[in-house]
């Protein structure tokens, strides 16, 4: 009797624990990770990408994302100079910040506010420099340090940036994440409270979906920014929520307690898409999985060791057993639609009889162990990193390499990677611009440290050189070709293994239409609509 | 030399004996053994006859499901994981860490808490009264909070771990002795005893240790499921055994991933735990009962 | 009835004394294993008054992560689990006291066997384990119950008392009852779950209460006088029976907490449980001293809190009222 009374307050229930007048208005996604701020310029993870970018602010430029090409979005149009160093942009009007209850703009958006936002990134004396910002190696993959002189108010509705070359990646670079367009009244406002740090953290912008909250839970919560100036749609409320499990992300976009999630598990996408009810949105990046071999360790030194090293593993029951159909097999750094990318065509990537032998006679030490160092949480680059260490142990024994590995956590990997005592680091880089340099740069310049990229401490003058000039180069062709130098360098010296090129994964549920994902600059839910589908 | 057979006397058993006699009628009971031991003696003997090794990967057939499910192969009887390893010769490796902890753990806090426990009940004055207020304190902390305390400090391993179960069961056990002992105490018998000058040792050898065996099973049944539980839970937080050692419950949280794909993968390991835990408690519930009909 | 009160109180402050040395331990152990810069060394006792102090005035510390007061939160997010642990004991005990009186009726019979089997497998199901199957739940069976998480992310409460029952019913002007609905729908599982464990221990403690009150000379005495087992069993033995099983229950409270961690741990509710384990994750230590004092706290109170009642409601107990010791 009483389990029958329990079934049917269980059944009861279930028929209307969801509230359809409430739902229908809200857009759930459910993410893997929590953002580390709000403002995308100090921030680059995939997840302050995500909840910042396209959802609070808007750029000067935006790339269209049925034509792939630059369209002005704050600005209304841009002109360049004849010397091919001045680009003056004439901003829209009437564009309003959001009002929220601790900002209230009292003026639209002007020159000044571009000002602003380019000088917090510049200009050393700026209030907000330093603010939320200590680290020093962030100005250094920075692309605008290099590439503006300048950045000159002509009106109020006039900005001119000024370049200190020509460089053809200006437009690029203010299309990116990093040239959001923040407040500067609310700046000012801040600084008057005395609490600079909040404007990372309690963000205004001039995007579709305003701030509202975020909780410890890993709950951010926007609301509809009236205001905006292009059409909406009927999304009210937009809620992101966090949860590191994708199983169980995409348990609750079964259950309809989540519209949309982002990195749905690997071995769940065969299941994911043979279910009508979710559209699985996948777009190719340049993100890549790297195994990285140390190369100012000793037993590594010797480019052939890690050439034989990389031909022991099999990188494709990697792509199978860990990425399943999630990322793309590579063999370069750069992924297949990259114009820089020197096809190769090589048939013993994968041999261990040859690279054993290579081993052998190089007198390489059998008897010592290579350590493997990795990060004991998965990212979006690699789904499990300790299966794919596993495999690379399996494929390293078979040739008689003994090899250990190390899970560490954050604070204790970091540590490691500072003090340079590891072997090889199975990690992998985001990219965020489409340019090789913001591959290259940060994986083999000799200014870059582990941490920012370059984990197998590669450093050598003649890359160096090569890197340096093709940013400057303006001859298109010598670019190439400097680039084409570098990837034969990369290839014969074996600083890197390339494992794969990972798939920016979305799976949404099918009532909702118009989601864009941009794999540079995160999730777009400013056109999406939700229907009611029963 | 004269046999003097003229009484018919009946053999007085033991009372072990005679609990034993009592046990072997329980036929349930006695199944249960019979599993117990064989379940410990395979887990610690499968590395020599089980034909694929815990951590021989196969590339060629990965995610097997079991032989009877449609793909199956009779090779991996339970199927494979998702490097192609047998989920077989996983769940003996996964048993022999948690079921070999459990029964370290059992054995270590049963010996220290009697001990404790013993001295508590058989001291008075200030000793004893430290010894109730600090367990009061110690009891009050949930279990899987002093483990992952312990944990935080000493960083997690299975070796860790198991101390830190180990060090949080504890006071429970101590507690319970206690309390069992303290009763024994109270009774006639042992006065009795004590006013026959008994010493201490004496008292709790020949007067306690033989009337508590009854509560003295129960609480180390208890014991037991309770390390076992927090082992694998431990083990699933990703507290206990580290990679690649592989315990029930990391097993589990490692294949959770794997759910819709092959779900076999978290079944079984769960199944192990649940029929481990079973199996002893119905072997170490059909042993009380033997005790109680014994003692009536 | 005073000197009772102030014997109890006693105790309460020793031990508490006892736990804010081993808070304290922790604090300094977490601090320097994991700290960037160097510590005063000072000694350790005026460094414990100190800590001490700030305890007494309600400062647990700050979280290292976003510089948020450890206390406040820890506080709702224990709410959340002692709103689970109330659920789950409240189903319980519907559940499992019949069961276990009727399996102290018919002690030793099929019926009892029947019963202390089902216990046994409460007990010895993974309390992680059903929860991680749960998750199958969706896939199989639709949109049948939430799986994971406090509440549906459309509402947005505002904690007033940390209880999210009594929360969304305070926002019922915006929601309705649907918030409370839906925070019904996503209690149900996980305290579904917990109460596995929790119906195998109450129904071994009824059944033993029942057992030893049905053996007891003022029942044998019924019976010699001819009353019906019925009425014995309802006007005596229910009375007796039921109180024991309390402190009993009360004895076991850091268990179930502990199992209640591990339920919002596999079902991602916002209880003190995954708190902790979130922040232990992120490399929040501080948490640990807070978390433990919190909980303890808690128990400690409540074992005081159960033992004058109990003290007050039962005759038997009523006697250490007025031994003095």
């Amino acid at each position: 009797m009483r389990l029958i009374c329990l079934l049917f307050l269980i059944v009861s229930l279930s028929g209307c624990y969801q509230n359809k007048a409430l739902t229908q208005n809200t857009l759930i996604y459910c993410t893997d990770s929590q953002p580390t701020s709000f403002n995308p310029q100090i921030s680059d993870d995939i997840a302050s990408l995500d909840a910042t970018t396209h959802q609070i602010f808007s750029r000067l430029v935006k790339i269209d994302s049925k034509t792939n090409e630059f369209v002005p979005d704050l600005a209304k149009s841009w002109e360049r100079s004849d010397d091919k160093l001045r680009y003056r942009f004439t901003l829209r009007n009437n564009i309003s910040f959001h009002e929220t209850d601790y900002f209230q703009p009292t003026r639209f958006l002007n020159a000044d506010d571009v000002l602003f936002s380019f000088n917090r990134m510049l200009d050393v004396t700026n209030p907000y420099h330093t603010v939320n910002n200590q680290s020093v190696n962030y100005f250094y993959n920075h692309p605008f340090t290099n590439l503006l002189s300048a950045i000159n108010k002509i009106d109020e509705h006039t900005v001119e940036f000024v370049l200190s070359k020509p460089d053809v990646t200006l437009i690029a670079n203010l299309a990116a994440h990093y040239a959001v367009i923040h407040s500067k009244e609310y700046s000012e406002q801040l600084l008057k409270e005395g609490h600079p740090e909040k404007i990372d953290f309690q963000p205004i912008g001039t995007g579709p979906f305003k701030f509202k909250s975020f909780d410890n839970n890993g709950t951010i919560r926007y609301t509809k920014n009236d205001l905006y100036w292009q059409s909406m749609t009927n999304i009210e409320n937009l809620i992101f929520f966090t949860n590191p499990s994708a199983t169980k992300r995409y348990t609750k976009l079964l259950s309809g307690e989540c519209d949309a999630i982002s990195y749905p598990a690997a071995s769940q996408l065969e299941t994911i898409s043979h279910n009508k009810e979710i559209t699985l949105n996948s777009k190719s990046t340049a993100n890549i999985s790297l195994w990285a071999f140390n190369t100012q360790q000793d037993k590594l030194k010797n480019p052939k060791i890690r050439q034989a090293l990389a031909q022991a593993v099999d990188t494709e029951t990697i792509l199978n057993a860990v990425y399943f159909q999630s990322a793309i097999q590579t063999e370069t750094l750069l992924s297949k639609q990259s114009w820089a990318l020197k096809p190769r065509f090589d048939n013993d990537l994968f041999n261990p009889e040859q690279a054993e032998q290579t081993l052998k006679d190089l007198h390489f030490d059998f008897s010592q162990t290579l350590r493997i160092l990795l990060s004991d949480s998965s990212d979006v680059f690699n789904p499990n990193f300790h299966k794919t260490a596993e495999l690379i142990q399996a494929n390293l024994a078979a040739v008689g390499v003994k090899s250990r590995i190390d899970d560490l956590h954050e604070i204790a990997l970091k540590a490691k990677l500072d003090s340079g005592n590891y072997d090889t680091y199975l990690t992998g880089i985001n990219v965020h611009i489409n340019d090789p340099d913001s591959i290259f740069r940060p994986l083999l310049s000799c200014n870059s440290t582990p941490e920012t990229g370059n984990s197998s401490n590669w450093c050598s003058p003649n890359t160096q050189v090569l890197l340096d000039q093709s940013l400057t180069e303006s001859n298109f062709a010598q670019r190439i070709k400097n680039y084409y130098h570098i990837q034969d360098e990369v290839f014969n010296q074996r600083p890197y293994l390339p494992i794969a090129h990972v798939l920016r994964l979305d799976a949404i549920s099918k009532s909702i239409l118009n989601v864009e994902v941009n794999p540079l600059t995160g999730i777009n839910f400013q056109n999406a609509i939700k229907q009611d589908l029963n | 030399m004269l046999i003097n057979n003229g009484f018919n006397e009946d053999k007085i058993q033991s009372p072990l004996r005679y609990i034993w006699s009592i046990f072997k009628g329980k036929s349930i009971a006695v199944v249960a053994m019979w599993l117990m031991i064989i379940l410990i003696t395979t887990s610690i003997l499968s590395p020599w006859f089980m034909p694929h090794s815990p951590l021989t990967q196969d590339p060629e057939s990965m995610l097997l499901p079991p032989y009877w499910a449609k793909g199956g192969n009779i090779n991996h009887i339970l199927g494979t994981d998702d490097l192609g390893r047998d989920t077989l010769s996983r769940l003996f490796q996964g048993l022999q860490f948690t079921l070999g902890g459990a029964l370290t753990i059992t054995f270590f806090v049963a010996f220290l808490g009697m001990v404790i426990g013993a001295g508590a009940a058989l001291t008075k004055g200030v000793k004893a009264s430290v010894l109730h207020h600090l367990l009061d304190a110690l009891l009050a902390i949930p279990s899987l909070l002093s483990a992952l305390i312990l944990i935080t400090i000493f960083g997690p391993s299975y070796t860790n771990c198991l101390i830190a179960i180990g060090l949080s069961l504890l006071p429970q056990f101590i507690r319970a002795s206690y309390i069992v002992i303290e009763q024994e105490l109270s009774k006639q018998y042992i006065v009795a005893l004590q006013l026959d000058g008994a010493t201490k040792t004496r008292l709790f050898r020949y007067g306690i240790l033989p009337n508590i065996l009854e509560p003295t099973i129960t609480i180390l049944n208890r014991l037991f499921t309770m390390s076992i539980i927090e082992i694998a839970t431990l083990g699933f937080l990703g507290f206990g055994a580290q990679l690649p050692q592989t315990e029930l419950g990391s097993l589990i949280a490692n294949s959770m991933e794997l759910i819709y794909l092959s779900p076999w993968l978290v079944t079984f390991p769960g199944l192990a735990i649940f029929l481990v835990i079973v199996i002893v408690n119905i072997f170490a519930e059909g042993l009380r009962h033997a005790v109680i009909e014994g003692e009536e | 009835m005073l000197s009772f009160l102030i014997r109890r109180l006693n105790l309460l402050l020793i031990t508490a004394l006892i736990l804010t040395i081993i808070a304290f331990m922790i604090d300094r152990t977490v601090t320097i294993s994991h700290a960037t810069t160097t510590l005063d060394q000072r000694n350790y006792i005026a460094q414990y008054f100190s800590y001490l102090w700030q305890i007494i005035n309600g400062n647990f510390g700050y979280s290292s992560i976003d510089q948020q007061g450890l206390l406040k939160r820890g506080l709702v997010f224990f709410a959340s689990t002692l709103e689970l642990c109330f659920v789950a004991l409240l189903f319980s005990s519907l559940m499992a006291i019949p069961l276990g009186l009727l399996a102290g009726l018919f002690r030793n019979t099929k019926l009892d066997y029947m019963i202390m089997t089902i216990a046994i497998i409460g007990l010895a199901l993974p309390v992680f384990w059903v929860g991680v199957m749960a998750i199958l739940l969706p896939s199989i069976g639709g949109d049948i119950l939430p799986v994971d998480g406090n509440l549906s992310l459309v509402y947005d409460i505002p904690v007033v008392t940390g209880f999210l029952l009594i929360d969304t019913l305070l926002v019922t002007e915006q929601y309705g009852f649907f918030a409370f609905i839906d925070r019904v729908a996503h209690l149900i599982l996980p305290a579904l779950v917990l109460s596995f464990f929790l119906i195998a221990e109450i129904v071994r403690l009824t059944r033993h209460s029942m057992t030893m009150v049905m053996r007891s000379n003022y029942i044998q005495t019924a019976y010699a006088k001819g009353f019906s087992r019925t009425k014995i069993v309802f006007t005596h033995a229910l009375k007796n029976a039921l109180p024991p099983i309390i402190p009993q229950l009360r004895l076991q409270l850091s268990t179930i907490l502990s199992f209640a961690m591990t339920v919002e741990i596999v079902f991602n509710l916002n209880g003190i449980g995954k708190w902790l384990f979130i922040s232990l994750k992120s490399g929040d230590y501080l948490v640990l001293p807070a978390g433990m004092l919190i909980i303890t706290g808690f128990i400690l109170i409540f074992s005081i809190a159960t033992e004058i009642v109990m003290v007050l409601i039962s005759p038997l107990r009523r006697g250490s009222l007025y031994v003095d010791k």
